[in-house]
């Protein structure tokens, strides 16, 4: 079911407003009957996939629980543990791989040897990944001692395919999400109301911008030897597209949230206001990011042989460096991680660790530019070199864009080129960019402006909310008719300025 | 815990270590200076710290660090 | 206040939106012929009702049926109708008439293609009034849509903007009022006899992309309405006919192939269902004294002029009273 159909608009209404009709201990389970029929809705057999990890996780999470009680020798006792969870990591994870990979191993093993092995024509069942993070983060923490396991196997089963959240996360955590599926919510006008917006919000990003700026980037990133002065525009386009987009659905899905009461976890504050590669992902696609840390960044820096290369890499290169490069290394590991979660193909891979090498360096850097700024006598506190920072890092961010939206990787470095070395902006006016059911010069331009403008707005209410000001909140203050007015405005925006959301009215990050 | 301090003043040398409660919270400490200050900490004790100890309220301050040391040798 | 004021704000963004609507639908979205077929089943009988596209509107004249088996006919044919859309429009038809036939004209591309966003293609939900089989065509339909398509109609038309002036001048007259064809009458086109007649256009003819069959891209959405439909009839005692119009000899030669599979694949599927197949492309089916030359048609894609309808109508007629 698209975020953008009438039936998941009627869905939604349906059990918003049937979650507040019915006695309150049975909410949660309404949202698992909702939940459920969501998911069977996109198929009956995929739907096998998600009963099989939320059984797994749920039966692993006692298990792991019950070691730590039953058996007394505590080494056993983890040892049992260590069991239980690497089982179960395996067969989730190896779902996953064994799903969205296989066909990209084929096809590198088929270019390495010039074996012809045919595609395996997979069902993916939808946000695998995403549900397969969530319920792993889980097991984790229950392994950890950092969260308790569930005994209710429903209880579990409504974390795990909670429906707002499952297409596209956030990327729930237990600690937090649980609690809040579980308990009652009584009927909170003003939460409706700041959940109402929130969508109003997200439905504009989505289809007044992204699907504006979608159009120039299909075209520019489709013929890149046709628009070949284009190459800025269209990764400006396109970081107006993936922003919006993405941000949009998550205000969309967080928006739901809060239609029964629940707060799900922020995944994006204002990513291009970051000073450094590292701001940005704590900024953007946050749930990833933290998923990342806690799961693989901690456990791989920490681990036995990380231990044994930090000891090493101490007596070679000294004890600054010698602390920093396995962080580093482990950095590393994750960006790959991150890139190959984008997708099978070398370009993500060359997208991931080209974060993860800025990162890394400016983490070994980091006493360098301690030292030059002093000498310097610029203060972190100064608003131009506040300044620098951002245009610096939002640069930096583009460039990882061409990777991932280019065809290839030669692609992208082709494109990067004919970025420095013409620009010709004039080739936007050229006939051949469909715009929607017309194509032509007026409405390239028309699409423009409403570009410009919903960027404008968006830069506006991002300034304020980087200051701190909570926007939904003083809405709801004002009188009525205002309101009303503003509330018009974006009903209205949304099919006056939008684009038909493509044939599937997809979003890009539903297909994880 | 003199040397704690001296061990994070190396790692991280403008933040105020002697009073900060919120060094997590409020962002003074990213995920490299925490790996190294962990790293630092596992030489120095001769402790061993798990992905499980990594939660916010052992490295929101220096007493608390200390705290978690000193757990972590008796074990 | 309590309940009153928090009932307020939604009830006046509501009927806000609603006017807002009212009003944008009717000056974007402009006068169509679709209105007019929808009258004219609203409030007349019909004994042969043609379903399809855009070849039959184009190449169907009812009023030719009509004279040779004295039988009233309508055509129901429209370019973007796919077999849901004429299912549905079939059942509002069968409201009032108590259809003898059925014909379903055939073009292959609505059977592989999925149903665009484009142009017209919500037209006849557009128009079709509120009753319980919009309703029905609303779940059929609209479900699965991008819900601006059903909350906000004119959407897809707001381009039309520039146009707004002559949209309103056309809805506010004489001819709007009282379902007539005059605004479709320009020049090489018009809407009169019940279809729409193309004039004889000479000059080279637009090829454009041309949607040939596909049986991999199989639109399962066509079948399983189609077969509705035809359950729909066989539970009437309506007799359903499907035929496909002839094109030109050019296009047929260049895509032998695809219009022989395409011929072998329907002929096939049509017998499963136990229905009769017309194909005017088949050699046993040519049309005697019938000019298969491009020349005659508007273009590749066989949209035939206002003459070559009347004379494959004539044929039509016959057949249909064999």
């Amino acid at each position: 079911m698209s975020l953008v159909s009438m039936e998941f608009l009627l869905f939604v209404l349906l059990a918003a407003a049937g979650y507040y009709w019915i006695p309150r201990k049975f909410q949660w389970a309404w949202l698992l009957a909702f939940s459920y029929i969501y998911y069977i809705s996109g198929g009956l057999r995929v739907t096998c996939f998600l009963v099989f990890t939320t059984l797994t996780s749920y039966g692993a999470g006692i298990l792991v629980e019950q070691a730590a009680g039953r058996i007394q020798e505590k080494k056993k006792a983890k040892r049992r543990q260590k069991q239980v969870l690497a089982a179960a990591l395996l067969l989730n994870f190896g779902i996953l791989g064994v799903l969205k990979y296989t066909n990209f191993a084929i096809h590198t093993v088929n270019g390495l040897f010039g074996t012809g092995f045919g595609s395996i024509g997979f069902l993916l069942p939808l946000g695998i990944s995403f549900y397969t993070f969530q319920s792993m983060g889980y097991l984790l923490d229950v392994y950890w001692g950092k969260a308790k396991a569930e005994h209710h196997v429903f209880r579990f089963a409504l974390f795990v395919s909670f429906f707002p959240q499952i297409l596209q996360g956030p990327i729930g955590r237990f600690s937090t999400l649980g609690e809040q599926l579980y308990a009652p919510h009584p009927f909170d006008g003003k939460r409706m109301e700041r959940g109402f917006l929130r969508i109003l919000w997200g439905y504009f990003k989505k289809m007044a911008i992204a699907d504006n700026a979608v159009i120039f980037v299909d075209a520019i990133f489709g013929q890149p030897e046709v628009y070949d002065g284009l190459g800025l525009v269209g990764v400006l386009m396109y970081s107006i597209q993936l922003y919006c987009d993405f941000s949009g659905g998550m205000d969309v899905v967080i928006g739901i949230g809060e239609l029964f009461g629940i707060r799900l976890d922020e995944n994006f504050k204002r990513p291009y206001f970051a000073n450094s590669i590292t701001d940005f992902w704590h900024r953007w696609h946050i749930t990833l990011g933290t998923w990342m840390k806690d799961y693989v960044f901690y456990p791989v820096s920490l681990s036995g042989w990380m231990k044994h290369f930090s000891k090493f890499a101490k007596k070679t290169f000294g004890k600054q460096a010698g602390r920093t490069l396995p962080i580093c290394l482990a950095n590393l590991i994750v960006f790959f991680v991150v890139g190959v979660w984008h997708g099978a193909a070398w370009k993500f891979i060359v997208y991931g660790l080209y974060n993860g090498l800025i990162i890394a360096f400016s983490g070994l850097m980091a006493p360098a530019y301690r030292d030059w700024k002093k000498s310097l006598h610029i203060s972190d506190g100064s608003r131009g070199f506040h300044l620098f920072q951002m245009v610096r890092t939002f640069v930096l961010v583009n460039i990882s864009w061409f990777f991932d939206r280019a065809d290839d990787v030669p692609t992208a470095l082709l494109m990067m080129k004919n970025t420095l070395r013409h620009f010709n902006l004039r080739q936007i006016l050229e006939p051949g960019i469909e715009i929607g059911e017309a194509s032509g010069t007026a409405f390239t331009l028309v699409a423009l402006g409403v570009i410009l403008g919903g960027c404008l707005l968006l830069f506006a209410v991002s300034v304020l909310q980087e200051q701190g000001k909570d926007l939904a909140e003083s809405f709801t203050r004002q009188h009525w008719l205002v309101k009303a007015a503003v509330y018009l405005c974006l009903i209205l925006a949304v099919p006056v300025l939008g684009q038909p959301s493509g044939e599937s009215g997809g979003f890009i990050y539903a297909q994880f | 815990m003199e040397k704690l301090i001296e061990i994070l003043e190396d790692i991280q040398p403008d933040a105020d270590f002697d009073t900060c409660e919120t060094l997590i919270d409020d962002g003074i400490l990213d995920s490299f200076a925490i790996l190294s200050i962990v790293s630092e900490l596992q030489d120095e004790f001769g402790i061993t710290i798990t992905p499980a100890d990594i939660i916010p309220e052992n490295f929101n301050s220096a007493k608390a660090l200390w705290a978690m040391v000193e757990r972590l040798q008796e074990a | 206040m309590g309940v009153f004021k928090k009932i307020l704000l939604p009830a006046v963004l509501i009927l806000a939106v609603a006017a807002v609507n009212m009003g944008l639908n009717y000056a974007l979205i402009p006068y169509s012929y679709v209105r007019i077929m929808m009258h004219q089943i609203e409030t007349q009988e019909y004994d042969t009702l043609f379903l399809g596209t855009s070849h039959g509107l184009n190449g169907i004249s009812p009023k030719v049926i009509e004279e040779k088996t004295g039988n009233s006919a309508m055509n129901l044919c429209l370019g973007g109708e796919y077999p849901k859309d004429a299912y549905y429009f079939l059942k509002q038809a069968c409201k009032k008439s108590s259809p003898k036939t059925v014909v379903y004209e055939l073009d292959p591309g609505y059977w592989c293609t999925p149903e665009g966003q484009r142009g017209d293609f919500n037209r006849i939900y557009y128009e079709m009034p509120w009753s319980l089989t919009k309703l029905e065509y609303f779940f059929a339909k609209e479900w699965k849509l991008d819900f601006r398509a059903a909350l906000f109609p004119w959407f897809y038309y707001r381009s039309q903007f520039r146009q707004m002036k002559e949209i309103l001048a056309v809805k506010q007259g004489q001819e709007y009022q009282n379902f007539g064809a005059g605004p479709f009458q320009c020049e090489g086109q018009g809407y009169a006899d019940g279809f729409m007649q193309n004039g004889l256009a000479t000059g080279p003819k637009p090829e454009g992309k041309l949607e040939l069959w596909d049986e991999q891209e199989k639109n399962e959405d066509s079948f399983r309405y189609f077969e509705k439909m035809a359950a729909f009839c066989e539970k009437r005692g309506i007799r359903l006919v499907v035929i496909t119009t002839p094109i030109p000899s050019e296009t047929l030669e260049k895509y032998a192939e695809e219009f022989q599979e395409s011929d072998r694949f329907f002929t096939e599927y049509f017998r499963g269902l136990g229905l009769e197949y017309w194909n005017y492309n088949r050699p046993e089916r040519k049309i005697e004294g019938f000019d298969y030359s491009l020349n005659v048609y508007t273009d590749y894609e066989g949209h035939m002029w206002a003459g070559q309808a009347e004379q494959f109508s004539g044929q039509l007629a016959a057949d249909l009273m064999e």
